[in-house]
């Protein structure tokens, strides 16, 4: 299979991975673990219980960045994206930032002398690490809940009361907070790449590095299943609830 | 370095052609996008080199208005549909018909590519004085009005140094650029929070 391949109902999902061993993480966030013998996408994913078709264009989106289904992916109940994204977070608290912290202590553990400049990309990373914490959070205490209960309210009667009530989420600081975790990252990468002191253990540095281009890789997915999907998703409930009211 | 292009198009054939031309001509780093409100959002805050774009895509006036309003070094190609008339036909370098030859296509692509990188077309990448000056004052943490100030130029001249500065070091933070300022000796670490 190819960049251009798209996964389908009946692809094998052993050649899923092996076509792009970077889906491994996003597979793992359905719940779903190795050892699928020959068995069939499909037939993996009513083992796991997971929708079929919601996989499928998650994992197609993510292999291929020219392809975004956005109409199909705008229809998927707001709970199912939710939940998706919220084992994102968990993988990128438990796993993503753990781990790329210690490839940094790593790092900075080999530096023989004169660490002061290596010490500084240290501290860049921790600050950064701290800020995606902060930003995760905030997202799990005042995006999602509020795209939860604007989906919930569409069931009951609307009232302007409820509405207001959960009105305080902002988008302008929501897309600006996004740009600044993925512009940190490339950031991070460039000074790395481009101006790291030569002082500097050579595997370490290129294991640091790896990690980081997967890193940036799923915060760009992650992020654009949020602005374009969600975030269209929850302004039309808003337009919907207002002209009922 | 890659140069960073953007395919605003919504056809997948389309998108997945124009890259492969591209790759055959450069080392770029591409972008797909199928709506122009993303696209404004991108190039605001982004520095891209160039933008190929579909005219179907500016049939929304709203946010047509908006493009044609928007500050980027960005160039731009237009891909139409023949005996199309093309709207502010002097924002764009290049149009570009959907059916145009091969003969005629990759030379103009060529030209295009070969000097649409904003490096080149600065000659250089290295930090003029007045550069490292707003830099500094970046890096100890002042904001684009302080340094107006202290360095007595006007903000806007500020923000465009801001711009060129970002798009020579490929670094856009503040926490970056202050990293990058400590790493190479334009401020003492100590001077920094």
């Amino acid at each position: 299979m190819s960049q251009q391949s798209i996964v389908s109902p009946d692809s094998k999902m052993a050649d899923v991975i092996l076509m792009n061993y970077l889906l491994l993480p996003v597979i793992n966030r359905f719940g779903i673990r190795l050892g699928f013998g020959d068995q069939t996408v499909e037939q993996v994913c009513a083992q796991y219980d997971v929708n079929l078709s919601f996989f499928l264009d998650i994992i197609n989106a993510y292999h291929d960045e020219s392809y975004f289904p956005r109409e199909k992916m705008r229809g998927y109940p707001v709970d199912m994206i939710v939940d998706y994204l919220l084992k994102t977070h968990d993988f990128y608290r438990q796993k993503m930032l753990p781990e790329t912290q210690q490839l940094v202590e790593d790092l900075i553990a080999s530096c023989p002398s004169e660490c002061d400049n290596l010490n500084m990309i240290a501290d860049f990373f921790s600050i950064y690490k701290q800020e995606l914490e902060n930003h995760l959070a905030s997202e799990e205490k005042h995006f999602f809940p509020y795209v939860q209960a604007l989906t919930k309210m569409e069931e009951g009667p609307p009232s302007l009361e409820k509405i207001r009530s959960y009105y305080d989420f902002s988008y302008d600081n929501h897309s600006e907070e996004h740009d600044n975790v993925i512009s940190k990252m490339l950031d991070l990468k460039n000074i790395i790449i481009k101006y790291l002191p030569p002082n500097y253990n050579t595997t370490l540095c290129n294991n640091l590095l790896y990690w980081l281009f997967i890193f940036e890789k799923d915060l760009k997915d992650h992020e654009r299943l949020e602005d374009i999907i969600l975030l269209p998703a929850l302004r039309n409930i808003e337009n919907r609830l207002m002209q009922n009211l | 370095m890659a140069q960073h292009i953007i395919i605003a198009e919504p056809s997948y054939l389309m998108k997945r052609g124009i890259s492969a031309v591209i790759s055959d001509i450069v080392q770029a780093e591409v972008i797909f996008m199928d709506e122009l409100q993303e696209l404004n959002n991108y190039l605001e805050t982004n520095p891209v080199d160039l933008v190929f774009i579909d005219e179907q895509l500016l049939s929304n006036k709203t946010q047509r208005d908006l493009f044609f309003q928007l500050q980027s070094e960005a160039r731009y190609i237009v891909l139409t549909n023949d005996r199309q008339e093309i709207p502010a036909r002097k924002k764009f370098t290049e149009v570009i018909s959907r059916n145009a030859p091969k003969e005629k296509l990759i030379p103009l692509l060529e030209k295009v590519l070969g000097d649409s990188s904003v490096e080149n077309r600065k000659k250089s990448a290295i930090l003029s004085e007045r550069e490292n000056e707003v830099l500094k004052q970046v890096a100890l943490g002042y904001t684009n009005q302080q340094i107006a100030d202290r360095l007595f130029i006007s903000k806007h001249t500020v923000i465009s140094h801001r711009k060129n500065i970002t798009s020579k070091l490929g670094i856009k933070t503040v926490s970056g650029l202050t990293v990058y300022a400590v790493l190479n000796n334009l401020i003492p670490k100590d001077q920094i929070e």
